[in-house]
């Protein structure tokens, strides 16, 4: 098995500089011509002005101030300048090395003084990505956040999707788990659909990045996370279109991340290596009851159970005589969870060589991650390189290519709710008196492992030790494009790209040291199982852009092109129970009567025709339009809310935004104060095409009836099953203020869902739970701050901000009444004017002191065996809800809601000399969280090791206390989905904290080189009673909030090197 | 300069309080909502000044270390001024001071207002806890459910010394020597191989040679066939019969136990048949029973219980004593007749004394008339004089009046292809198949009734055989036999 990452490394290579040479044939033309500045006349008025550094107010020279097509002009030794332009209301661009971009709109003026900021400073002059273009922040009509990522050398293990945490407004980050790589989950703006995606829409590099989950993983918990792919040193830039971004047609209902990889800018050759080394710190214990006091909980709880004095000291773990054989087996203090958390190591190496030509110019990366879990026997390595090149072909035909491939290689444990699997669950129910290995009976350990113990409660040691899981995964992510120009404005672009994705898994559960599980016709002793996941998808994006000045005063921007994409997915696994030993670890060394097997295909192609027009008049008033038509081939034939064409189905979805520059209209010219406001609005419909390759047709799947095999329906089609329509509506607007000093956003939205699909109950006749259709209907309101400010500009520079999300969910419309799931032993409720996933439990208040007052109380509940029965003492007073006393389904309200109010991110970032300290605090605010784990460990209904909490268990008549009283299978449901489990999930998190040091030194080869210490997740400010408030157990909207004892979230610290040569 | 210090002053302390304010999350949810939730139980006795004597005997028999230990218990400690009036030998005695503080603890948390129950003590003996009283000593309900980490004190106004079980009683016990002494007799050791040491194999034999002395477990006979009045964990009611009503009743049944070849087993036979009705499971209140009446042994027989003749009662650890001077047993309930059913034969025979099986003629009828519903019938063993052996184990010596209920339900004769209904004979032999004490008798056709055969006298208790014989190749057919004293 060890040897397979080397091959595949080998392979990259060679796939590389086989591919390199047939796109590089551009280098052997002899063009290099630049294109000509237009000469014309310059015309128009005289402009002067000064240019200073607005850091020490010192004139820079050799500034470049000019109106694009028109006039340009550099500043000389004292910063001053002298430009023609068209009249006082133009506005000049001002660019210069090591210095920001900027516009300044004269207003009238004839004479201007600017102070610009270094490249480096976050300003609204930055370009950002677009769809097909670049355009100056200032200049965009549409809502959304441009990250140039130029603390990317300080965070070498987060993934893109972690990355954006707190980063971007409105946009909520939630980290699966602390399992390296696996990522987070992403929601723009709330919950928009109950069924579909709620992830954006990943463009890389022009190319939608495959997202989606083929078939889920072997591993309790695991996910494949298609992001982890990419290495965020690689990236330039990240952009996030929030509001509707029609030009993905049915694809951008979430927003779209538009995710530029690093093109070299200069034609020198430069090396960048970087290595890091890092330690993750394991998360505090929680405390649980030590062997004495889980002892004592015993005694308690078996007497309960009906057992007599005699059968309860009969037990093995109530002998206290030494010279009894099994004394040593069961007096033993052990700390179950230091035995499956442990600090763990890390480390990464990266080199990016850049350089070319003026004909071809290339970046080459590539990069190695060990990272090991803090759950001991787990570990994830990455292998990715990637391939970037620009060809100037001839003077009109550029082309580009973009080739990234990453080799993962994850050893995993189960997570979450895989209760006889999870090592971490198990390190916390075990007993602590119980030891991880055998004892002989003169107290000799030995090396061997102990079975699963008395209670039948599996060795966590066993799992950390002998489970073999692994998911093993590579992507091959490549795209060449070409570019002509047909005319100076028009021209045709072209991007193809393939996608291919291969998954492996192989997961063995030994024997030794698990408990069995029962399966419909068997019991499983040891349990293997391995699959493979497979996906080709093609791609193709081609336009037509036109881009034209007219006069000085109107410039348009229009493209029309298609979109295409045609994707095949595989999945096969294979589940086998009970080899022989736990040496033999293949499916089939296991018990053929209990072998599955099982599969899935997956095709679909989208089809999508879209235009943009970007108009802008007088650099003030811009206004951008969409449309696209989009075609799929999951959209039944007979959507009705879409155009037919080629006799099938198109979703229509435009969009329409408009922003006004407020700042460059002459009655501002005065108001020194607003260096730029603009007002913007947008208006416009997305969709949602996640509803199911073959949900819109009639299908049968294969069925075994008493040995014969033969096909069955397997759904009710609906032939009119289309897209989910999202209608956005965003209004708000981008400030700068005392020449950039400070920059806010605001924005406020009113986002709808409709045509959302619903599961709709089928009635029994049917012989189906349910039927798809577009019923549903959600909206999501908000708002979202974006504040930035240099609050310190002197010799230490300080900037500090702040971005705020707020978001209200709420479900307009679901036919066939509230519909409740259960996960967890949670309910969740989805109702009309509600959020879309609130926790539906009892209320309680506390437990009856005594016996009396339960019977004055008067309360019943219903046992198993159908009996009613009066609660008693040491019970837990429920709120009655209904007009009946008996605590029934009837008594449940909504007792929570996992959506925050707020999240956001506080940023600070101190500069002094050549040392830089960034600190981001991430927080989430309001959201609550049904504590899973918790819950199993303050349940007190049996053997298993609890909290200490539980020594307050009431025992006795009169004892006035907050927990209940131990008893064997809670009768009386005690324990039962209530407000005692839900807590507060809100925190505060010193998310990153690094110090940078960028040495001093220019000389020689080498240019660059900086000392990184990066601290993440340092302190965790929580009232939350788990290891970490921040999880996601899946991507299912309804389980989130739901903490379902998933590797936690870590602390670590790093130190990194990094050499520009 | 200045102003960045202080921010970043500022800042870190807000940290520092931060991180001390929230690393305590879990010990605010989990602190203790008592502080005695985290006492052991010595420390909740050690902090009474009124349990002192108490807690200085738990010291003085290391009852003090278990009750720190993490097993939960539940202590009834007697108050100083109840220990005062404790026998001065107990306190003496180390083992007699260790089983009597043992007699106030016992395993798991015990509570008021709990239904009564009868709570093992760590002296073994069960205590009845209920109505605010253990073993009938009140607690101080001011001082009750005093409940800790590993268990619960209750305050007990007077001492439990531990009370002895019927065994212990009644072989202990002046007021009736013979009675007690006939119980302990019967203490026997058996070898029990599982549980003795071995010390070598024969090499000769292969045998495991064992250590002398090893593997002997303790027993009594009497508990065998009756009740085990040393269990702790049962209730018991016994009744102890003074010398003179034990002499007398024993002198009444004597003579059906004649067993001339040793007086001693005739002795032991006749004690044996007389106590085992004298011990009744449960705990029985004859206080509560009429004048005259009976009570009912485990073995059916009818006892009748006069309270007037109740000398003594003693409420002893599993169960109830009642020392009486008369128990007067009828013989008709205590020596009852003897009925050995048909369809449990011992042997069969050929006539010549061959041992003879005729499974496929031998029918156990199902016959809802018969006694235990069953009766035996042998037809078409083509035979002559087939017979079946049957055998009654304890006989008493008497006379008997000997009847049987046989039932020709079946009998027929074809003659000329005409099927008649016929009556057989068949005769009872007893001790031999030689003996002519009974001559055949006639079967009749469908005769339910009992049939009385005669007289016999049996001068020697123990095994009875009694043959059935045919009349040549005659069915045979027996629902029972009935050995009726005669008194």
């Amino acid at each position: 098995m060890h040897f397979y990452p080397f091959k595949l490394k080998a392979f990259t290579f060679v796939f590389i500089f086989v591919l390199t040479p047939t796109v590089m044939w551009a280098q052997q033309t002899d063009s290099a011509a630049v294109e000509a500045t237009p000469a014309k006349a310059p015309a128009g008025v005289p402009l002067t002005g000064t240019i200073t550094d607005a850091d020490n107010n010192q004139s820079l020279a050799g500034i470049s101030v000019s109106i694009p097509g028109f006039s340009a002009a550099l500043t000389d030794d004292n910063g001053n300048f002298t430009l023609n332009v068209p009249n006082y209301s133009a506005t000049v661009t001002i660019s210069g090395e090591g210095q920001q971009t900027r516009q300044i709109a004269l207003k009238g003026r004839q004479s201007i003084q600017v102070s610009v900021h270094d490249e480096a400073f976050r300003s609204v002059y930055d370009m950002a990505n677009l769809p097909h273009s670049q355009k100056p922040l200032n200049q965009t009509v549409h809502s959304l956040a441009s990250l140039n990522l130029a603390d990317k050398w300080q965070y070498p293990y987060e993934t893109p999707d972690n990355y954006l945490q707190g980063r971007i407004a409105g946009l909520n980050v939630t980290r699966r788990s602390g399992t390296p790589g696996i990522g987070s989950i992403l929601s723009l703006r709330g919950i928009n659909s109950l069924n579909t995606t709620n992830q954006p829409l990943v463009v890389v590099d022009g190319m939608i990045f495959d997202m989606n989950d083929y078939g889920g993983s072997l591993i309790g918990n695991y996910f494949s996370n298609p992001l982890a792919n990419i290495d965020l040193k690689d990236v330039d830039n990240i952009t996030f279109i929030k509001d509707a971004a029609s030009m993905y047609g049915s694809k951008a209902a979430n927003g779209v991340l538009l995710i530029t990889t690093a093109h070299p800018e200069e034609l020198t050759t430069k090396i960048d290596f970087a290595v890091y080394g890092g330690m993750n710190f394991r998360p505090k214990s929680l405390p649980l009851l030590d062997a004495s006091e889980h002892r004592t909980y015993l005694s308690d709880i078996l007497k309960t159970r009906g057992w007599s004095d005699d059968q309860i000291q009969a037990q093995p773990y109530m002998n206290d005589d030494i010279n009894n054989p099994i004394y040593y087996r069961y007096h033993n203090n052990k700390k179950w969870q230091d035995e499956v958390l442990a600090n763990s190591y890390t480390s990464n190496y990266y080199m990016k060589v850049t350089g070319g030509d003026n004909i071809a110019r290339y970046g080459l990366s590539l990069g190695y991650l060990d990272q090991d879990g803090i759950i001991q026997g787990t570990d994830y390595k990455r292998y990715n390189t990637r391939f970037n090149a620009d060809y100037r072909m001839s003077p009109k035909l550029r082309a580009s290519s973009n080739l990234g491939f990453t080799y993962n290689e994850h050893t995993l444990k189960d997570q979450g709710l895989f209760a006889k699997t999870n090592p971490l669950y198990l390190a916390l129910i075990k007993s602590p008196f119980l030891a991880q290995n055998e004892i002989s009976d003169q107290g000799v350990v030995s090396p061997n492992l102990a079975d699963a113990d008395i209670f039948n409660i599996g060795n966590p040691r066993a799992l950390v030790q002998n489970m073999n899981a692994r998911n093993n995964n590579y992507r091959f992510f490549g795209s060449v494009g070409f570019n002509y120009d047909l005319t100076r404005v028009l021209k045709i672009n072209s991007l193809f790209g393939i996608t291919y994705d291969k998954l492996r898994e192989n997961v063995f559960v030994p024997r030794l040291g698990t408990s069995a599980d029962t399966l419909a016709n068997g019991v499983a002793e040891s349990r293997m199982s391995s699959q493979v996941q497979r996906l080709f998808s093609l791609y193709n994006d081609t336009y037509l852009s036109y881009d034209k000045y007219y006069g000085t005063d109107h410039t348009v921007a229009a493209k029309l092109g298609f979109r295409y994409s045609n994707n095949r997915t595989e999945e096969d696994y294979g589940i086998g129970y009970n080899s022989a030993t736990d040496e033999l670890q293949t499916i089939g060394t296991g018990s053929t009567a209990l072998r599955q097997t099982g599969g899935d295909i997956g095709k679909w192609t989208w089809l999508n025709y879209y235009t943009t027009v970007d108009y802008g008049y007088k650099s003030k008033y811009f206004i951008n339009f969409n449309l696209a038509m989009d075609g799929s081939s999951r959209f039944g034939k007979e959507a009705e809310s879409g155009v037919n064409l080629f006799n099938n189905s198109f979703g229509l979805f435009p969009s329409l935004g408009a922003a006004w520059l407020v700042s460059s209209e002459n009655f501002m010219a005065n108001v020194n104060a607003i260096e730029m406001l603009k007002l913007r609005a947008s208006y416009g419909l997305t969709g949602n095409d996640d509803i199911g390759n073959y949900t819109a047709r009639q299908i049968y799947v294969s069925q075994n009836f008493l040995g014969q095999q033969g096909i069955v329906r397997s759904n009710i089609a609906n032939y009119a099953l289309q897209w989910e329509t999202h209608k956005k509506l965003n209004v708000g607007f981008d400030a700068a203020l005392l020449n950039e000093r400070v920059t806010l956003s605001l924005d406020v939205y009113h986002n709808q869902t409709n045509n959302m699909l619903t599961m709709e109950p089928a009635g029994t006749v049917a012989g189906f739970d349910f039927t798809l259709s577009n019923n549903g209907g959600m909206k999501n309101q908000g708002i979202e701050l974006a504040l930035n400010s240099r609050l310190l500009n002197t010799l230490v520079k300080w900037d500090a901000g702040i971005i705020l999300s707020k978001n209200r969910n709420e479900l307009t419309k679901l036919p066939g009444g509230p519909m409740l799931n259960s996960i967890a032993g949670a309910t969740i409720i989805s109702q009309v004017g509600q959020p879309a996933n609130a926790f539906y439990g009892f209320k309680t208040n506390g437990v009856y002191a005594t016996d009396e007052e339960a019977r004055t109380a008067g309360l019943t509940t219903r046992l198993f065996n159908g009996a009613l029965a009066n609660f008693q003492g040491g019970d837990v007073r429920f709120i009655n809800q209904d007009e009946n006393s008996e605590i029934n389904d009837d008594d449940r309200v909504v007792i929570g809601n996992p959506n925050p109010d707020f999240t956001g991110m506080i940023s600070s970032r101190w500069q002094y000399k050549g040392f830089a300290l960034d600190a981001a605090f991430t927080f989430s605010y309001g959201n609550d969280v049904f504590n899973y784990t918790r819950a199993q460990l303050e349940s007190m209904q049996g053997p298993e090791n609890q909290t200490k909490l539980v020594r307050n268990r009431w025992v006795a008549d009169g004892q006035v206390t907050n927990t209940p009283r131990a008893a064997w299978g809670d009768p009386m449901g005690n324990a039962r989905f209530s407000d005692r489990w839900i807590e507060d999930g809100s925190y505060l998190r010193l998310r990153n904290l690094s110090l940078t040091y960028s040495l001093p030194i220019t000389q020689g080869f080498l240019k660059s080189s900086s000392i990184y210490l990066t601290g993440i997740n340092l302190v965790t400010f929580s009232k939350y009673l788990g290891y970490d408030p921040e999880f996601s157990a899946s991507n299912n909207r309804l389980s989130q909030g739901i903490d379902t004892t998933l590797e936690p979230q870590y602390r670590s610290v790093l130190l990194g090197f990094r050499l520009g040569l | 300069m200045t102003s960045v210090n202080k921010y970043i002053l500022v800042l870190f302390s807000f940290l520092a309080v931060c991180i001390s304010a929230c690393q305590d999350k879990w010990e605010e949810h989990t602190e203790l909502s008592e502080s005695v939730l985290n006492e052991n139980l010595m420390l909740q006795i050690q902090a009474n000044p009124d349990l002192s004597k108490f807690n200085e005997y738990l010291v003085q028999t290391g009852y003090d270390e278990l009750l720190k230990s993490t097993k939960t218990f539940t202590v009834w400690a007697p108050t100083n001024q109840a220990l005062t009036n404790l026998d001065p030998a107990i306190v003496a005695d180390p083992a007699r001071l260790k089983n009597f503080v043992s007699n106030h603890l016992s395993n798991q948390r015990y509570f008021t207002g709990q239904n009564p129950v009868r709570i093992k003590m760590l002296s073994g003996k069960y205590l009845e806890w209920g109505n605010n009283q253990l073993d009938g000593v009140a607690i101080d309900p001011n001082m009750a459910n005093k409940y800790s980490a590993n268990g619960a004190v209750h305050v007990l106004t007077g001492a439990a010394v531990p009370r002895p079980n019927i065994y212990e009683f009644i072989t202990t016990t002046s007021l009736a020597t013979r009675h007690g002494a006939y119980i302990k007799s019967k203490n026997i050791m058996v070898f029990v191989p599982e549980l003795a040491e071995i010390e070598r194999i024969d090499p000769t034999t292969g045998n495991p040679v064992y250590k002398p002395g090893t593997g002997l477990l303790p027993r009594n006979e009497f508990y065998d066939r009756t009740v085990n009045i040393e269990r702790e964990d049962t209730l018991y009611t016994q009744i102890l019969l003074t010398d003179a009503a034990y002499t007398a009743e024993y002198n009444k049944i004597a003579r059906f136990f004649n067993y001339p070849a040793s007086a001693d087993t005739m002795a032991d036979l006749t004690n044996s048949h007389l106590a085992k009705d004298l011990v009744f499971k449960g705990l029985i209140d004859f206080n509560t029973l009429q004048t005259n009446d009976t009570l009912l042994s485990i073995f059916n027989v009818k006892v009748p219980i006069n309270k007037q003749a109740i000398v003594q009662t003693i409420r002893t650890s599993n169960g109830i004593v009642y020392v009486m001077d008369k128990v007067d047993f009828r013989l008709k309930d205590k020596v009852p007749p003897i009925i050995i059913e048909g369809e449990n034969p011992y042997m069969f025979f050929t006539s010549t004394g061959l041992n003879e099986n005729r499974p496929d003629q031998t029918h156990r009828r199902y016959k809802p008339w018969a006694s235990n519903q069953l009766d035996l019938r042998v037809s078409g063993h083509g035979l002559s004089g087939y017979n079946i052996q049957y055998r009654s184990p304890n006989t008493y010596s008497a006379k008997y009046k000997v009847s049987w209920k046989a039932v020709n339900d079946f009998h027929v004769t074809t003659i000329n292809n005409v099927i008649t209904r016929t009556a057989f004979s068949q005769r009872l032999a007893l001790n031999n198949t030689a003996s002519t004490t009974f001559p055949l008798k006639n079967i009749g056709i469908d005769n339910f009734n009992e049939v009385l055969l005669g007289e016999y006298t049996l001068n020697r208790y123990g095994i009875f055989n009694m043959f059935l014989i045919a009349d040549g190749t005659n069915p045979l057919v027996l629902d029972y036999i009935k050995l009726e004293p005669v008194y």
